[in-house]
């Protein structure tokens, strides 16, 4: 035997509902030792129901799966301290400090307490008590990292650890595993990033259940652009139609030049500024993107905006009107997604869909319609009866935008709508996006993918509460001499710190 | 066993970061035990008894005299016996006694006379107090006034109340008041908490990083114990200390005791946090299981003793019955060997087969 | 206008299925009111029944033994024993296996034909007084008929009593009346207390708050729903009391509901109150119990508020349960009128305008 592998399953099978949903059909994979893998697939595709088979947290219908020879359910007990997994949604104990999460963790995995240099290497040495539920997204995602980088295991399972974090973190998430690893440890980190899966040793592509590509990025394609590409070609390929979401989509007539305006919004919690003299406007039918990095005040920007937070001075107004004074006909124009999966998780897709129809205001009639048109459009109708709660993430974020955008508002209030959704998915998301600015509708948005950031027709970058850059993608790119708009980003954040 | 401390530590700093749990497991009972000791009274009740007198004479006056110097009755007289009853009627009086026009010259004439006496038979609570008091009240006016000189042979019933001479109905209801607000403690800490885990998706984490079913229990056992111990132990000192209850028993045999009751108490609440992964359908459950029939059918209201032989049977499998029982002992006899064993030994029975349901329901992946 | 209905109806609609989305939910919510229903009104009662006594009878006479059978006779005692070792028996009342101890002395039958005043000596276990009561009730009523062979003709008082609206003085009637209402009140707060917590918890409230609906219109859609659940549950248990109890109802069928209706609208905004306040469910669950268990103690079904202390009294005004066991039980057995029950449907009014109002403050509020 010269390779030796680490993983190895044969004719793995596994169906949920008995027998209903095929989530992994008859799949055989062997993992070499000390690699680093990317495991792309479709929302739905079988990535995490495939992670936790590997890890003993299901059972599988059918299959074998050995792990350095040994069986992940019955021989759990003693490869425990060697394999690792975080979870998609990191399991923390919001009501625990940070260091007080790292403590039991440790312990139950039976490691020494030593992971003061984890903590240093996350930049969070200096947050060890505060409460998990107090952090961004960001320090959240870097601290199940930490836990699952306790011990030094020899094999890693990362469930789309950099989901939601921002580009400078995210380098630092992957800063943090490659540093962190010893050797001959394999890494397996499911991922929605191309630009990240480009860079691992190989990458596995899966689809229904069943790997349809494996080999090294670098032969798919020698550049990450390139590489997109093939892997949407793989997955069944993306064709640019006419977005049937903005071609029924029907914009009311008003007069207003700009439809959402924010005049010197501050937000103060005690004496720290959540958000300092914040003032933007969007035009009619222009998509503005507010861009930076976790915990920078993105999130409570956006709050303000839809009258969820009072801000301390300054004024919103949608289309004219005061969102404080008057926030039920304020909106009334709104369309709005959340950044946690905010649908009502034990009603069912067709629940959900009626709910949200009414509550917008649509008339029986037309919100049967619009229910009807979105079901097509979304391919909702083998989930219909499902609980939202058992949709794959991806799944669940375009029933919430669909949610969003099914009463025809003239503005769009999306925030993080492609996190956790795959690529296909994301593109057709902002095909809708920029097919509805252009029938007219004012969209503010908020990403992470700075290749999304580029369909922005207006920029703002947001670091610490403030305004730091902001124009057209075009002219950051430009004062900034960088290639990408993601350097630029990086870049402009990388120089506000120096400053500080 | 590192594992399962690490666990316990983890359980501790949630209940201390809540200070809602802290509040119900000392507070409340507090609360409960103010209320039992001094709202709640089923040794006697006061009567509004309205009086039509159609006789006004000597006799009937001293009888009327009579009521008015009790104090349990609050007398009100009439002159329309119809605004009698209709005050009956509206609840403003709940007994209403109509002495006949007659009545003092047929006493006098050594007759038997009839007073009518209608009792408002709705709100049931009254209905026995207000026959037993007038009943009293009267025969005892009758024997002063017609009886002193006058011999006759007659049976007389000496009650003796044992173990609690003047039959103080507090005596019994505070100490076993604690058995439901104790179950109900137990319940209420347990039912939720993991159906939180889930409902959060920590319990994926806990599972990937294989923690045994044994080392869950028990993690989940012990904090909640030593919270409701505590508990425990604070009411009774309120009971013992500011109520001045008097206790006759051993405090070693009831930390026993109550122990075993608490064991047996978390693994119903463990039980419906084990198989009702919503939050709100385990606090039904919660309460149904665990606050109306503590309250209802543990003996602490409602005598078990009156109930149909089966359900009798059935108030064994509540933990809360042998508790009620042991705990009266405990304040009011001292420790009865037998009799607490038994206890001691159903009680741990009831624990043990809780805590092998909780174990068999604990998940050990994520689709069971 | 239409348009405006089917936007609050979706909305009304979105929380019914969100409290009975699947079997198991609909099963733990509406299921178990019934159950206990049937399962409380047919086992509890005050009434002392099954009584085992033993009687220790050193007079061995004829007069004795007629005593004895008279006791024997009687329906109240389960088990009538009869031994010659006092010290036994004793230990058996101790040991809690008989209720009762009856000691009749040597010279009983001797005392009698003297035409003296002979006494029994009985035993009764005082850790259950209202059952010790009981059983010296019964014991005198007894002696009272034995000692009517005695009696020489001479004034005597008989009272006539008379049970209005409940002539058999049934427990049942006024238990399953204030079953009812306990379990109503049981089913709306609990339903409320977690309808925001919940959507805060999951997230969905930020979602609710951004819809169009006013503070208002979300106010209404918690409320509507647990209201009609419980009405719902209240016409089942109504028509179970009437129809399966044979409990008559005689009061106004409308009015009846529209008072259960204010009542249970209190119920529901300290319900919406308690979850306006809490951030989780845990809290909330331990908030509406909090509640519950002393608004069950005192509003005057386990023992009447006249004879709290002044200041308990004035705190059961607060109490909801309170009014609504007085409606319930005037309105159903009484027939009281739209003007009997006017105060107590004000004070309801007032307390569900004035939690409501509380409710929609602190619901305002969390929107910052």
């Amino acid at each position: 035997m010269d390779k030796q592998y680490i993983i190895d399953i044969q004719n793995l099978h596994k169906t949920f509902k008995s027998g209903k949903i095929t989530a992994i059909n008859h799949l055989s994979l062997k993992i070499e030792k000390g690699q680093t893998i990317g495991l792309i697939g479709a929302d739905g595709a079988g990535k995490t129901t495939l992670l936790r088979l590997i890890n003993g947290l299901l059972l599988p219908d059918e299959g074998y799966i050995s792990i350095n020879g040994l069986n992940p359910w019955n021989d759990k007990k003693f490869f425990i301290n060697k394999i690792s997994y975080m979870p998609q949604k990191f399991a923390l104990y919001e009501d625990l400090t940070i260091k007080e999460n790292l403590d039991f963790y440790a312990k139950l995995k039976n490691i020494d307490k030593n992971f003061n240099n984890l903590l240093d290497f996350a930049g969070l040495t200096l947050f060890q008590n505060r409460l998990v539920g107090n952090l961004s997204g960001g320090m959240k995602q870097k601290l199940g990292l930490i836990c699952a980088l306790m011990g030094n295991p020899d094999l890693l399972l990362l469930d789309e650890p950099s989901v939601g974090v921002d580009p400078v973190s995210r380098r630092e998430l992957l800063k943090m595993v490659k540093k962190t690893i010893h050797n001959n440890a394999t890494v397996i980190w499911a991922t929605a990033y191309m630009d990240e899966a480009h860079g691992f040793d190989r990458v596995i592509v899966i689809d229904k259940g069943k790997i349809i590509y494996q080999g090294k990025p670098y032969d798919l394609a020698p550049d990450t652009k390139k590489f997109e590409e093939k892997i949407i070609a793989l997955m069944g390929g993306f064709s640019l139609q006419a977005s049937e979401v903005a071609k029924n989509f029907i914009a009311k007539p008003h007069h207003h030049e700009y439809v959402v305006e924010a005049d010197n919004l501050s937000k103060k919690y005690g004496e720290f500024y959540a958000v300092k003299n914040n003032s933007f406007k969007i035009k009619a039918g222009k998509i503005f993107g507010l861009l930076g990095p976790n915990g920078a005040g993105k999130s409570t920007s956006f709050k303000m905006m839809c009258g969820l937070i009072k801000p301390t001075s300054g004024t919103a107004r949608i289309m004219g009107i005061d969102i404080i004074k008057n926030p039920s006909a304020a909106r009334a124009n709104i369309g709005y997604m959340a950044q946690k999966f905010s649908l009502y998780p034990n009603l069912s897709v067709q629940q959900n869909l009626n709910f949200f129809a009414g509550a917008y205001g649509l008339s029986k009639n037309k919100a049967d319609d619009a229910i009807k048109n979105i079901i097509d459009i979304f391919a909702f109708k083998p989930f219909l009866n499902d609980n939202a709660n058992d949709l794959p993430l991806g799944f669940k974020q375009r029933l919430s935008l669909a949610c969003a955008i099914m009463h025809n508002p003239s503005v769009l209030f999306l925030d993080e709508p492609t996190s956790g959704v795959d690529v296909i998915t994301r593109r057709e998301f902002w095909h809708h996006i920029t097919s509805l600015a252009k029938k007219g509708v004012s969209v503010l948005i908020t990403t992470h993918f700075m290749d999304e950031a580029e369909f922005c027709d207006d920029i703002s970058l947001f670091y610490q509460g403030k305004t730091i850059a902001a124009g057209k993608p075009q002219e950051l790119k430009k004062s900034t001499k960088c290639q990408t708009l993601e350097d630029a980003f990086i870049k402009i954040i990388l120089d506000q710190k120096r400053r500080d | 066993m590192k594992i399962t401390l690490a666990f316990i530590k983890k359980e501790f700093l949630q209940i201390i970061r809540d200070p809602s749990s802290l509040l119900i497991a000392f507070i409340l009972p507090t609360v409960l035990l103010f209320i039992y000791t001094y709202g709640i009274n089923l040794d006697f009740t006061h009567i509004r008894l309205g009086i039509n007198n159609n006789d006004n004479e000597k006799q009937s006056n001293e009888l009327i005299d009579k009521f008015k110097q009790n104090n349990y009755i609050n007398m009100l007289l009439y002159n329309n016996r119809q605004l009698m009853f209709n005050d009956l009627t509206q609840g403003k009086i709940q007994a209403a006694l109509t002495i006949p026009i007659d009545f003092s010259r047929q006493l006098s004439a050594g007759k038997e006379v009839s007073l009518q006496l209608i009792i408002d038979g709705a709100n049931y609570n009254q209905i026995s107090y207000a026959q037993n008091y007038i009943q009293q009240i009267t025969s005892e006016w009758l024997n002063q006034t017609y009886l002193h000189d006058f011999q006759q042979a007659a049976v007389e019933i000496r009650p003796r109340y044992l173990f609690n001479q003047n039959n103080d109905g507090r005596r019994a209801v505070v100490p076993s008041s604690l058995a439901v607000t104790m179950t109900l403690i137990g319940i209420l800490l347990t039912a939720l908490v993991v159906s939180r885990e889930w409902e959060r998706g920590t319990m994926e984490a806990l599972l990937a990083a294989n923690i045994q079913p044994i080392q869950f229990v028990i993690g989940k056992y012990i904090p909640y114990f030593i919270v409701g111990m505590l508990s425990l132990s604070f009411s009774l000192a309120v009971i013992i200390f500011i109520f001045h209850i008097p206790f006759h028993g051993s405090f070693f045999v009831l930390f026993i005791i109550s122990s075993l009751f608490f064991y047996a108490s978390l693994g119903i609440g463990l039980i419906i946090s084990n198989c009702l992964h919503d939050q709100m359908l385990a606090s039904m459950a919660a309460l149904i299981i665990g606050f109306l029939p503590a309250l209802m059918m543990s003996g602490v209201v409602f005598p078990i003793l009156s109930m149909p032989t089966f359900f009798r049977w059935l108030t064994q499998l509540l933990p809360p019955t042998h508790y009620v029982s042991f705990i009266k002992n405990e304040f009011m006899v001292g420790s009865i060997t037998q009799t607490t064993i038994l206890s001691g030994i159903l009680l741990f029975i009831l624990g043990f087969l809780f805590s092998i349901i909780v174990y068999k329901k604990t998940a050990r992946r994520l689709d069971d | 206008m239409i348009n405006y209905f089917f936007h609050l109806w979706v909305l009304i609609k979105k929380e019914f299925l969100t409290i009975l989305h699947d079997p198991k939910s609909r099963i733990i919510i509406l299921a178990p009111p019934l159950i206990q229903l049937a399962l409380f009104a047919n086992i509890l009662t005050m009434e002392t029944k099954n009584i085992n006594i033993t009687i220790i009878d050193y007079s061995k006479t004829l007069e004795s033994r007629e005593f004895i059978n008279k006791i024997a006779a009687s329906s109240w005692f389960n088990n009538v024993s009869l031994s010659q070792n006092r010290n036994q028996a004793l230990q058996n009342l101790k040991e809690e296996k008989i209720q009762a101890v009856l000691t009749i002395h040597n010279h009983f039958a001797v005392q009698l034909k003297k035409e003296q005043i002979s006494q029994i000596e009985l035993f009764v276990d005082g850790r259950t007084p209202s059952v010790a009561a009981g059983i010296v009730d019964y014991i005198n009523q007894i002696a009272n008929t034995y000692n009517q062979k005695f009696s020489i003709p001479n004034a005597s008082i008989n009272i006539n009593v008379r049970n209005w609206f409940n002539p058999n003085a049934t427990y049942q009637w006024y238990l399953v009346i204030s079953l009812i209402v306990i379990l109503v009140l049981v089913i709306s707060l609990m339903l409320t207390s977690l309808s925001v917590a919940r959507e805060r918890e999951i997230g969905t409230f930020e979602q609710l708050i951004v819809s169009p609906y006013t503070a208002f219109e979300i106010l209404i859609g918690k409320i509507i729903p647990p209201l009609i659940i419980a009405l719902v549950l209240q016409v089942v248990m109504t028509w179970v009391a009437v129809f399966c109890f044979d409990i008559p109802f005689v009061g106004s069928i409308g009015l009846f509901f529209f008072s259960s209706f204010i009542a249970m609208l209190s119920l529901v905004g300290i319900g919406l109150f308690i979850s306006s306040v809490c951030r989780n469910q845990q809290q909330a669950i331990l908030g509406a119990f909090a509640f519950i268990m002393p608004a069950v103690l005192l509003s005057g079904f386990v023992s009447p508020v006249a004879d709290m202390p002044i200041l308990l009294q004035y705190l059961t005004y607060a109490n909801p349960l309170r009014f609504f066991i007085n409606i319930g039980n005037g309105v159903f057995l009484k027939n009281m009128q739209l003007n009997d029950i006017y105060i107590d449907l004000l004070i309801l009014t007032a307390i569900a305008l004035f939690s409501l109002a509380l409710a929609a403050r602190t619901f305002k509020r969390n929107l910052e």
